[in-house]
């Protein structure tokens, strides 16, 4: 078999790359769906066109959903404590959802750069958007009880 | 330096390179370095195809390659200071383009090279005087006569920038930086036939060409003020580069959403509703604009004509 040399940044891509979709999939994801959608299946997008920085994805991916737990812990402490008044509220939740969307534009935009070259070398890309459908209606059906059910569970994956 | 096999393959690659075609270059410096991997030349000259290709990343990865193979490679550290230059590095590549200019202080190049790091960091005398050493050490380099008139347009002064566009033009008939100068002079004066002329022209010559592009973008925008204002917007957040103008649109959206709890919380719910919809309007627009933008691009490029060469 000839050498082949590969340049840092190009993709492997390996037997997942048929369920590869554009990040810009995934980042619709977290707002439609949430973090639970989005952050890992950017995660899994990055194994699947085999990014060269699908470890650094996944540790945004990590930090974001452990930055989320400690700002939720936060945020609830707050609120039942009665420290803060009740319009306070609003501006709190403010610090979560800038979180949650930061974190979604940083692995999309690394992820971008990597799946340009994926598809420079005609990887198969699919339509993301039946995943966003199923994710959608299926917040609607389970997530939502199970969400106003555990209000912590709800901000730190929605 | 090894002995290496491929020095066709190199030569093959630079022609791609200056013929504009970067990534048939990457190609072709890849089945190179497959032959040999430790070859300081082909990964320089495959740091700036990268670079070309906006794959900075990789580029520096390259470059540093090249100077690990030989510490002493001209190309090596041009391609370093490109980088670091794309980086916005001022130090870092003033330093590599200095050692450049140790090795190899009689190549207008790297002259031309450093006058793009001082007129970028704003010292454009400096710069100015930079060129004019480069002109010194080859007066019919058409290059360098494109560089200095391109120094003047950008300091208004157009008679002078002409007079060096024509320069270059006489000495090579399809510089494409020359040809791309006499479009932005012509468009500073307002004649956006003559520019755009000019830019299908260098487009032809190389269509993946920065300057070209940016050119027929400019003079799109001129006549269609919805897509002018996308462009510039799309241009300053380019500027801004890809961390900055991620916290800029969080800056804007915090200061968004600040903005209508407050009005909610104040009573003034009809004022929070008119923001509400001109956030709409933005995000609509941002998101739309880029298709649009592409759409009247690709038709201004379907008027031109690739050279055989390219």
């Amino acid at each position: 078999m000839a050498n082949v040399y590969r340049i840092l940044d190009e993709p492997q891509p390996g037997t997942l790359s048929s369920f590869a979709v554009q990040p810009f999939w995934p980042l619709l994801g977290v707002m439609l769906g949430g973090a639970w959608l989005s952050w890992p299946w950017f995660v899994f997008n990055a194994f699947a066109i085999g990014s060269p920085t699908r470890r650094s994805e996944t540790g945004i991916a990590a930090i974001g959903f452990a930055g989320n737990v400690v700002l939720s812990i936060v945020l609830l402490t707050l609120l039942g404590s009665d420290v803060l008044p009740s319009t306070a509220v609003p501006y709190l939740g403010l610090v979560l959802v800038v979180w949650k969307i930061g974190i979604s534009y940083w692995l999309f935009v690394k992820q971008t750069r990597t799946f340009g070259i994926y598809e420079y070398y005609g990887g198969a890309v699919r339509n993301g958007v039946f995943v966003l459908v199923l994710a959608y209606f299926a917040m609607r059906g389970l997530g939502g009880p199970l969400f106003e059910a555990a209000p912590l569970l709800r901000l730190v994956m929605g | 330096m090894s002995t290496f096999a491929g020095g066709g393959l190199l030569h093959l690659a630079q022609l791609q390179l200056a013929q504009g075609n970067a990534h048939q270059a990457i190609e072709t410096l890849k089945r190179a370095l497959a032959e040999d991997p430790d070859h300081a030349e082909a990964h320089g000259l495959l740091s700036l195809c990268l670079l070309r290709s906006r794959r900075v990343h990789a580029a520096e990865h390259e470059a540093r390659l090249s100077l690990t193979a030989d510490a002493t490679s001209p190309l090596g550290h041009y391609a370093l200071g490109s980088v670091q230059l794309a980086q916005r590095k001022f130090k870092e590549s003033e330093e590599t383009l200095g050692t450049l200019l140790d090795l190899e202080p009689d190549d207008p190049e790297n002259h031309r090279a450093m006058a793009r790091l001082l007129e970028l960091q704003g010292r454009k005398a400096e710069a100015e005087a930079r060129l004019n050493t480069a002109l010194e050490l080859a007066p019919d380099d058409p290059d360098t006569h494109a560089a200095l008139g391109e120094l003047q347009l950008k300091a208004g002064r157009l008679e002078r920038a002409e007079q060096l566009a024509d320069e270059a033009l006489r000495r090579r008939p399809e510089h494409l930086e020359a040809l791309v100068l006499r479009g932005s002079i012509a468009l500073r004066r307002g004649d956006e036939k003559t520019a755009r002329e000019h830019a299908v022209w260098a487009l032809r010559l190389d269509a993946e060409d920065p300057g070209a592009l940016h050119l027929i973008t400019a003079v799109t925008s001129r006549s269609h003020w919805f897509l002018g204002l996308w462009w510039r917007y799309s241009t300053w957040m380019g500027a801004l580069g890809t961390g900055r103008s991620i916290l800029v649109l969080l800056g804007a959206f915090v200061l968004y959403r600040l903005a209508t709890v407050w009005m909610v919380q104040a009573g003034l719910v009809d004022l929070a509703r008119l923001v509400n919809f001109a956030w709409l309007g933005i995000c609509v627009y941002t998101w739309v604009g880029p298709g649009l933008f592409e759409r009247s691009l690709r038709r201004e490029m379907d008027k031109v004509v690739l050279s055989e060469e390219f």
